[in-house]
């Protein structure tokens, strides 16, 4: 088979599967599977990944996502015993939200039709291996690379901040 | 990667290495009750604000890093508003916490000083990924640094909103710059415009990206319609961390704004994107002062005047977005600086009375200002600079940083925008006086008359932002000069 002909079938496929992830994330009333939808998204980006030859991004997507942040999700939802969310009707508030953000995806999906590159057409940029990443990170964006780590440990402190029961000394009561 | 690199982001990393070394400090034993974190804290803070001025006065810019950081007067500049008002708020927390038993202090300085790193970060920055880095740099501290109080109900609500907003905001950003890079094929700010002109000006691709972007940006500064959270959050807040974020949060975003002035120009249309960004200023500018108008918090009222604020400061960038090339360009921008600059001294220096009157009773009612005047004049006086300054009357700094701003704006041909910035102020006025008119008139109900502790820390920080707004005012053609950018 034509290359690029399997490129745009590839492109399609994990395109509708990765929306109809996300609308199975909003639709389910269940949080289990609701979660497991998402793990369905992010398989099928990390297959948009593949077809743009990003194949080092595309293992990371499903290391870290699929893997390690979906185990924490669920087991949050299963501790929490989340068993299934409660639906509290429809408000005014609540259409007009919807009606908002559909009317923005209708109109966004109407002005950028058939604009862009076409699917796998980026495959003639740089592909994205994992040596090509090395190399931009610690060359490029060598300074947002270690101030992204600051941010991390910054974040990981203020977790820790404000979960932790106060202390006895200067602590509250 | 050189020394020459490092030398130039040195406003950036002098705070983030203070931080650490706070946070190190803090694990040896026996230094929890020794209050080493605080001096620390200041010490690199004001060790940051002289490397700063040390690189202003030497001319130290140029691009750092492969030309991901742009150095340059501009970025030197809001670095300094920002390192000041770091250093500002953290001598106004040594009060504020003092008397207060409940937040970790080591965390919250190091939290402070790493917001500060990712606002310097923000200013410097000419690349897309550092855009977003810097803001979420200077984000995220600032969600801890709200909620710090976590027995307060209202500090962790304020947080929370912050926090989801907020990502929100950054969401939007996002995606915006990924849109905004596949329709220029470059993250690079100063090569976006001409990117986006030679991949394709016809395609919606990249006016839907900086759109995009733009709201991330808006949402910080507090502009209209992204403007919700401002009270909830400002009220929520230690009022230290408040003075910060009102101050700090909108040089360091509008460092931003400028940079991608040439960008939003060029994928919306230099005159949609003017009459976009001067319709929002007019919006910002009368939400935040009919807001103002009915609230009786002194902190929700500092809140609404910084919304306001916002309005004035996008006057001054819609003008930037429209004279693009002419020389009105390079006016507007030093305009809107030295709007900074002005903004950063009054706006502290009402915070800084904010604090002391709050004694740690959390009193922040406009009414705890009765009697102000005969208690302690000296305070008084102090706060009826600010509220004049912010108010905009001569001759303080806040009515130059509004006359050049308006200025800018006639000077670009958007004349109504300006006309009605200036009726804006007038009803600003209104509120402003109210606060001049309790401190020296209204009689203090019984029990809430304003205990105010003479406390040098306070003492010297609203002095410093007197002198500031008072020399800013009077020799306003000087620091104009010191800060006209070189186009």
């Amino acid at each position: 088979m034509d290359p690029e002909l399997a490129t745009t079938i590839a492109f399609y496929v994990f395109a509708l599967l990765a929306i109809a992830g996300s609308v199975g994330v909003v639709a389910n009333k269940n949080p289990v599977a609701s979660a497991m939808c998402l793990v369905a998204t992010f398989v099928a980006v990390a297959g948009l990944y593949l077809t743009l030859s990003a194949t080092f991004l595309a293992a990371v997507q499903i290391l870290v996502y699929a893997g390690a942040i979906m185990v924490l999700f669920l087991f949050v939802i299963m501790l929490l015993n989340l068993s299934h969310e409660t639906f509290e009707g429809i408000s005014v508030r609540r259409t007009m939200g919807g009606a908002i953000a559909f009317a923005f995806i209708f109109i966004s999906i109407g002005l950028l039709w058939g604009t862009g590159p076409k699917p796998g057409e980026a495959m003639s940029v740089r592909p994205g291996t994992g040596l090509e990443i090395g190399r931009t990170f610690l060359k490029d964006y060598v300074f947002p690379f270690e101030m992204a780590s600051l941010l991390l440990l910054v974040a990981m402190i203020g977790a820790i901040v404000l979960a932790r029961r106060p202390k006895l000394v200067g602590g509250d009561r | 990667m050189t020394p020459n690199d490092l030398a130039l982001v040195g406003p950036i990393l002098l705070p983030a290495l203070a931080a650490l070394l706070v946070i190190l400090v803090d694990l040896l034993p026996g230094s929890q009750r020794s209050g080493g974190s605080f001096l620390l804290a200041v010490l690199g803070a004001a060790v940051s604000l002289g490397y700063t001025i040390h690189a202003l006065m030497h001319d130290r810019e140029g691009l750092a890093f492969f030309g991901t950081m742009k150095i340059d007067r501009m970025a030197l500049l809001i670095t300094l508003f920002v390192h000041a008002s770091a250093l500002m708020s953290l001598l106004l927390s040594k009060v504020y916490l003092d008397r207060r038993s409940d937040v970790e202090q080591p965390e919250y300085h190091a939290f402070v000083l790493t917001s500060a790193a990712g606002m310097a970060m923000l200013a410097g920055a000419n690349d897309l990924v550092n855009v977003f880095l810097g803001i979420e740099l200077l984000s995220i501290p600032l969600y801890l640094l709200v909620a710090m109080r976590k027995h307060q109900s209202r500090s962790v609500e304020a947080g929370f909103k912050y926090l989801l907003l907020g990502a929100f905001a950054s969401a939007f950003m996002l995606f915006g710059a990924a849109l905004l890079y596949g329709s220029s094929g470059s993250t690079m700010l100063t090569a976006i415009p001409t990117g986006i002109a030679r991949i394709g000006n016809d395609t919606p691709l990249a006016a839907f990206g900086a759109s995009m972007l733009l709201v991330g940006l808006l949402f910080k500064v507090a502009a209209v319609p992204f403007h919700m959270w401002t009270p909830d959050v400002y009220e929520g807040a230690p009022t230290p961390v408040t003075a910060f974020m009102a101050t700090a949060t909108k040089a360091a975003t509008f460092a931003v704004l400028l940079r991608l002035a040439p960008t939003l120009g060029t994928a919306l249309g230099e005159e949609q994107a003017a009459n976009l960004l001067g319709g929002l200023a007019v919006l910002t500018m009368f939400v935040g002062n009919l807001g103002a108008l009915q609230q009786l918090n002194l902190k929700r009222l500092l809140a609404y005047s910084s919304i306001s604020h916002a309005g004035y400061l996008l006057v001054g960038l819609a003008a930037l977005v429209r004279a693009h090339g002419s020389s009105v360009e390079a006016e507007a921008a030093s305009s809107i600086v030295y709007y900074l600059g002005a903004y950063t001294a009054m706006s502290l220096g009402a915070f800084a009375v904010a604090v002391l009157i709050d004694g740690g009773k959390d009193r922040e009612a406009i009414s705890d200002l009765a009697g102000l005047g005969k208690r302690n004049p000296l305070l008084a006086a102090a706060m009826t600079v600010f509220a004049l300054a912010l108010a905009g009357v001569p001759p303080t700094a806040g009515f130059f940083a509004k006359y050049y701003v308006f200025l800018s704006a006639v000077d670009a041909g958007l004349i109504a925008v300006a006309v009605l910035g200036v009726l804006a102020s007038v009803i600003g006025l209104y509120y402003y006086l109210r606060i001049l008119l309790t401190m020296y008139v209204d009689e203090p109900k019984p029990g809430h008359e304003a205990t105010v502790s003479r406390d040098a820390m306070v003492a010297a920080v609203s002095l410093t932002a007197v002198a500031f707004v008072l020399l800013l005012g009077i020799v306003p053609k000087g620091f104009v000069e010191a800060m006209a950018l070189a186009h």
